[in-house]
């Protein structure tokens, strides 16, 4: 009997090849939990100082080519990019959060994918919000001060001086503001429910299952 | 806590995922009130403080420094970009027609653009405007024209035309014009192609009253060139041009002339009386035919032509029926001004000046008539 027993432990299986451990961190979805929201956070960081770097840089142009009402305009339009720099990095933050906190399971991925089309979209909002504001609101370097209404109105909008321009320009940013609206913030919105609605109806059916199984459901 | 809406399971406020369920709460966890860490207070502060200085040197700099259109124009001028400059400042001075820098740049960019009616009336307007920087615009428009001139084609037609065109600036410029005419007209002189050009533009001049003194300064200096420079061809041109464009001129020329005149005089008066010293010398026998020494005799050592060189002496070779090697005669001359037998024979116009004796007569070659004109 006790030899029996001491040939029962040393049985015991403990070894896990390497190939089937890297298969199940796949397939558990570990990988969109552990791995993703470390790298967007490292791209994060690295797109930061590249921004850092272009927002300084850009000083030097916009001093030489901007001066008076449009100059204080360009500052003004540059300050806001920094504020919309730091929503984007700040919802890519709190994304990648929601994906690192993802409870464990088999649908992980199902899981994550709302999340990064929901990422995706928002991202994409906020840049063409910042798309917009550069084409609406600095200045235009080649519009000189000396036409009319360069003073008041002159970095209000990219080329009030001629309105054919002006009206190419604002279409243009009504047309990048709105695709990326409905497009992105609607359709991929749309699509993250979805997906979200199908897990909480497969969670539900399981509940129901189980509890047909164990009572309640069986009595009616 | 709040509570799962899924499972009913107590779950923290910031939670994205219920602990229980596992399903997202993302809403609520992101609309979950908490506490505003210190150091963020701090921070949106220091931020703000860096924001607004940086905000109030901008609006400094923005209305402080001096307008785009003029450091713009004033850069493109220097590299030479004038039509650009010049459409800068025209758009510029609809906006500001008083601003005195833009008028002293228009200015600048309309002389260089030769269009010389617009110069003076920005020049007028600027000093009405700014009068203390009229000097220093007169000085660029000078500098300007000068160039402009100087740069032209040989042609008179050219030349005169800017001349002509120079009026409207009045009478302030017209002593600069006349010194770049003057340039333009001696580098024409002096070149192969543009002779002909610079002659009929100083002709033009003459018949535009220019002062006669003029015509007199534009030869005299390359004239002077010509001679301390051993280019006598050029110097007698350039003085036969002046000549034939205008008496006095040509006259004025003749003391320019003189020194080299006279030094050619002095030549051929010492090379001849050298040449009538030696073949008439009592030391040289008359037996049948002059014998004369192969080389130099001693006179010729002492005496030098106008230039302080001394003579050449070289014997006439023997005859070949004669006995002896007596040499029947001899030829003297005179190098010329630079003291050395060369090639071009009339770089020099006294190189041309010999003495033979063939022991009947002596031959005197002597140079062009030109450098022995007398005044």
């Amino acid at each position: 009997m006790s030899e029996m027993a001491f040939r029962s432990d040393a049985e015991e299986p403990t070894w896990v090849p390497p190939v089937e451990q890297i298969l199940a961190y796949l397939h558990g979805g570990r990988i969109f939990t552990e791995t993703l929201p470390h790298l967007a956070r490292a791209v994060l960081v690295l797109e930061g100082l590249g921004f850092a770097l272009l927002w300084l840089s850009s000083w030097g142009p916009i001093f030489r080519d901007f001066e008076r009402w449009r100059l204080v305009g360009a500052t003004l339009v540059h300050f806001a990019f920094i504020a919309l720099a730091y929503v984007f990095g700040r919802i890519a933050w709190l994304r990648s959060r929601h994906l690192r906190l993802l409870p464990p399971g088999e649908s992980v991925a199902l899981h994550s994918l709302p999340i990064l089309l929901r990422t995706s979209a928002e991202l994409a909002f906020v840049f063409s919000v910042s798309m917009a504001v550069r084409l609406f609101f600095m200045p235009s370097a080649s519009w000189p001060e000396a036409l009319p209404g360069g003073t008041a109105l002159g970095w209000l909008s990219n080329s009030a001086a001629d309105p054919v321009t002006w009206f190419g320009v604002g279409a243009g940013s009504v047309v990048w503001v709105g695709l990326w609206s409905v497009l992105g913030l609607v359709v991929a919105y749309a699509l993250a429910n979805a997906i979200e609605t199908y897990l909480a109806i497969e969670l539900n059916t399981r509940n129901l299952i189980r509890e047909d199984d164990h009572g309640p459901l069986s009595t009616l | 806590m709040d509570r799962c809406q899924h499972c009913e399971h107590a779950v923290a406020p910031e939670a994205p995922y219920c602990p229980a369920c596992g399903q997202p709460r993302m809403l609520a966890s992101l609309l979950a009130p908490r506490r505003r860490p210190a150091w963020q207070g701090t921070a949106w502060r220091a931020v703000a403080a860096v924001g607004l200085g940086w905000f109030l040197v901008v609006a400094c700099v923005a209305f402080l420094r001096e307008s785009k259109a003029l450091r713009v124009a004033r850069g493109a001028i220097e590299i030479g970009q004038i039509q650009p400059a010049d459409a800068i400042l025209t758009r510029f001075l609809g906006e500001h027609p008083e601003d005195d820098e833009g008028l002293f740049l228009a200015s600048r960019a309309a002389v260089r653009l030769e269009d010389l009616p617009r110069t003076a009336d920005l020049r007028g307007r600027l000093q009405e405007e700014d009068a203390d920087r009229l000097e220093e615009l007169d000085a660029d428009i000078r500098g300007a024209l000068d160039a402009s001139i100087r740069t032209r084609a040989c042609s008179a037609q050219l030349l005169l035309a800017f001349y002509d065109e120079t009026d409207a600036l009045g009478e302030t410029f017209h002593p600069a014009v006349l010194g770049a005419m003057q340039q333009a007209v001696r580098r024409c002189l002096v070149s192969e192609k543009g002779s002909s050009g610079g002659e009929l533009t100083m002709a033009g001049l003459v018949k535009r009253k220019v002062d006669p003194s003029f015509v007199e300064e534009t030869f005299r200096v390359p004239l002077r060139n010509a001679l301390d420079e051993g280019r006598y061809d050029e110097a007698e041109l350039l003085a036969v041009e002046a000549a034939l464009i205008s008496t006095d001129a040509g006259q004025a020329m003749d003391p320019v002339l003189s020194h080299v005149r006279g030094r050619v005089e002095a030549s051929v008066a010492h090379l001849e009386e050298l040449c009538r010293a030696i073949s008439s010398a009592p030391e040289s026998p008359d037996e049948g035919g002059r014998c004369f020494p192969a080389s130099p005799p001693s006179l010729t050592a002492v005496t030098l032509d106008g230039w302080g060189h001394r003579l050449t002496y070289q014997a006439l070779a023997p005859d070949e029926d004669a006995d002896d090697s007596c040499s029947p005669g001899f030829e003297l001359t005179s190098l010329g001004a630079d003291g050395r037998e060369t090639d071009e024979e009339d770089t020099s116009p006294n190189a041309d000046i010999t003495c033979r004796f063939d022991g009947r007569r002596r031959l005197l070659g002597l140079p062009d008539s030109f450098w022995r004109r007398q005044p």
